[in-house]
């Protein structure tokens, strides 16, 4: 379990994130979601470590981030964090990475070396498989980025935005794929960072809306698609709860036109 | 033939050792016509000293680098491949090593010599080019050494060079301390190549080892390679940090340096300053990799001005960096010598900088700092 307790965040003066308290539950799969800017990356570095908030604290299965060299140690040890840049080892190969990041989880051999197999064949990354990470394309980059995230292991991910950044749309589909796997695991967390509404409708048990670094919405999926007892799509659904100002403006001035 | 072969030095520095003996040379043939004729040039180059100073200044180096060198290219510690490539062989103490031996041989006896009669022709000390090589041969094993293991005998090697710069208008003093040496850096070596295979704190190549072995793929990232594997899992490494010092190694360090900056003497007041780059090092590390919660001009306006979890980061060197510079004036107004006060300030100054908490490994796990991932950017390829 990921609770995060009154984490306020600030870069300058400005908060990013003002006083966030969310308790993400053990096997679920929680798509943050918002505009540029309104604190969704900052959350996911706060829980992963890389940032320490001003205020407040992250507590992962119980042990608090950042207290004792030692627990934290412990929660590195079942958190993966795959931000929206990650740079790669250029002079290494795809399959020397990951074997090397499984190593670091302490992966068993065998079943290391068998998945590092998989995940090659499964992102199409055979034929670049022993070339240098320098030579591949921004997509055969980013799929091994996420492959170097799945082969920890780890029951913890946290991907920022895992879907841009030249995914190919095989790509896109095994990734999906895998993460619906995943969530549908008791013993896997997966919180990721989107703007892509009809991804994180096919993926996410829960969606977080971020706007000015406040939690504005935080609902379970089939509940926030779910208006005036009509099913309608995430993206509909998030036009009628976030945006129903602008679609009211809009709607005036496209009636404003026709008279 | 045989003989020549023997002679030679089993180092692949021929193009090196060519180019610092021909400039050499040149400047010694310029020297000899510049005396030997009234020449308008004679007039144009009178300072000969400025000229000595030349030929003085590459002699130096050249004389580090072939120390440096001679044990760095045939040793298996600096060579990762040569490494991995003999430890799959069953190579122990007793064979001699494939790419030569990294203890002297006569050849290098003979590179010393000719390196003593060119300082004759120089305004360098003597003994001290001979010295700089030996300075730098002994630093290349005793890092091998202290790297696989070792501890008396490199903290030995380090005490005896104290004893040149001390002994350098003593010739035969100086000769006997090099024989302390000479006995020290064999027991050591022959003690580190005794421990093979090795169990390295450090690993100095920048590599992953991962080899292919007869098409089976062998993972043996050491602690170092694992800690580089860019952004962020070289920073959020799930890995325990062992650092390559215990905290008796790092006392030991502090009083081998203490010693050595009162055996510099009359520079012991520049030398004695050398831990200040320490100092700079720490905090550049500290603000490069890691960042504060809040920004300097956030703290301002929050009127947050101290935030203990980051800023306590910053007390060591700091402290250091007080007693580096005002601890030798209270040291000579109390009437010690001046590279004693030095000396001292230094190994206060270190002792300082190492054993005031937090540690920086602990800090950077538990401390209230933001992991930047600034560094990693220039290392590694961007996705």
């Amino acid at each position: 379990m990921i609770e995060i307790r009154n984490v306020t965040q600030h870069y300058t003066t400005r908060p990013v994130l003002r006083d966030v308290s969310v308790t993400i539950e053990q096997g679920q799969l929680v798509a943050v979601m918002g505009a540029n800017g309104m604190g969704k990356s900052t959350l996911l570095g706060v829980i992963a470590g890389t940032l320490a908030p001003f205020r407040g604290e992250i507590a992962i299965d119980g042990k608090v981030r950042r207290s004792t060299p030692e627990q934290e140690l412990a929660i590195r040890k079942r958190v993966v964090y795959l931000p929206d840049h990650p740079w790669l080892p250029s002079e290494q190969t795809p399959k020397e990475f990951l074997l090397a990041v499984g190593r670091l989880y302490d992966i068993e051999e065998a079943r290391l070396f068998d998945h590092v197999d998989r995940l090659v064949d499964l992102f199409h990354l055979e034929d670049v498989a022993n070339s240098t990470i320098h030579s591949l394309s921004n997509g055969q980059r980013k799929k091994t980025a996420i492959a170097s995230a799945l082969v920890t292991e780890a029951p913890y991910l946290i991907l920022d935005e895992p879907f841009t950044g030249g995914l190919d749309p095989s790509g896109i589909i095994a990734l999906k794929h895998v993460l619906r796997g995943l969530a549908d695991r008791a013993d896997t967390t997966v919180v990721i960072a989107s703007q892509l509404p009809e991804i994180v409708e096919a993926l996410a048990h829960r969606v977080i809306v971020m706007t000015n670094g406040k939690v504005e919405l935080d609902e379970e999926l089939s509940k926030l698609t779910e208006i005036d007892g009509k099913q309608v799509s995430l993206s509909e659904a998030l036009d009628h709860i976030i945006h129903s100002e602008s679609l009211e403006r809009i709607r005036r001035y496209t009636e404003g036109q026709s008279r | 033939m045989r003989l020549l072969r023997r002679l030679r030095p089993p180092t692949p520095l021929d193009i090196g050792v060519s180019v610092a003996v021909v400039f050499y040379c040149a400047v010694w043939f310029f020297d000899f016509w510049r005396v030997s004729t009234d020449g308008w040039i004679a007039v144009l180059t009178r300072p000969s000293k400025a000229l000595l100073g030349l030929q003085a200044f590459p002699l130096i180096v050249v004389s580090f680098l072939y120390g440096f060198l001679r044990a760095g290219i045939v040793h298996p510690f600096f060579r990762a491949e040569y490494r991995k490539w003999l430890e799959r062989t069953h190579w122990s103490r007793s064979y001699p090593l494939p790419l030569g031996p990294i203890d002297p041989t006569v050849a290098d006896g003979l590179v010393l010599v000719l390196i003593t009669l060119a300082s004759t022709r120089t305004l360098a000390p003597p003994l001290l080019p001979v010295s700089i090589t030996i300075l730098g041969y002994a630093a290349t094993v005793m890092a091998a050494s202290f790297a696989t293991g070792g501890r008396a005998g490199p903290f030995a090697i380090a005490v005896l060079l104290g004893a040149v710069p001390q002994t350098q208008d003593h010739p035969y003093v100086l000769i006997a301390v090099f024989a302390a040496l000479y006995v020290a850096l064999r027991l050591d070596l022959e003690a580190t190549l005794s421990r093979w295979p090795w169990r390295i704190s450090f690993d100095p190549s920048f590599k992953i080892d991962i080899d292919d072995v007869g098409g089976v793929t062998a993972v043996s990232p050491t602690t170092t390679s694992q800690r580089r594997l860019g952004w962020p899992y070289s920073r959020l490494s799930p890995a325990p940090h062992s650092p390559v010092t215990t905290r008796e190694d790092r006392i030991c360090l502090t009083i081998i340096f203490a010693w050595w900056v009162t055996a510099t003497g009359d520079v012991s007041d520049i030398v004695g300053r050398f831990p200040l780059a320490l100092v700079v090092l720490r905090i550049v590390r500290l603000l490069v990799s890691h960042r504060p919660p809040i920004s300097l001009w956030g703290r301002l306006r929050t009127g947050r001005l101290l935030i203990p979890g980051y800023d306590s980061a910053f007390i060591a060197p700091l402290v250091s960096a007080c007693c580096i510079f005002e601890l030798p004036a209270i040291g000579t107004s109390l009437g010690w010598p001046t590279p004693i006060a030095f000396g001292v300030s230094a190994g206060i100054g270190l002792a300082l900088l190492f054993t005031i908490p937090p540690r920086i490994e602990d800090w950077t796990l538990s401390g209230s700092c933001s992991i930047s991932s600034r560094f990693d950017k220039r290392v590694y390829t961007q996705l």
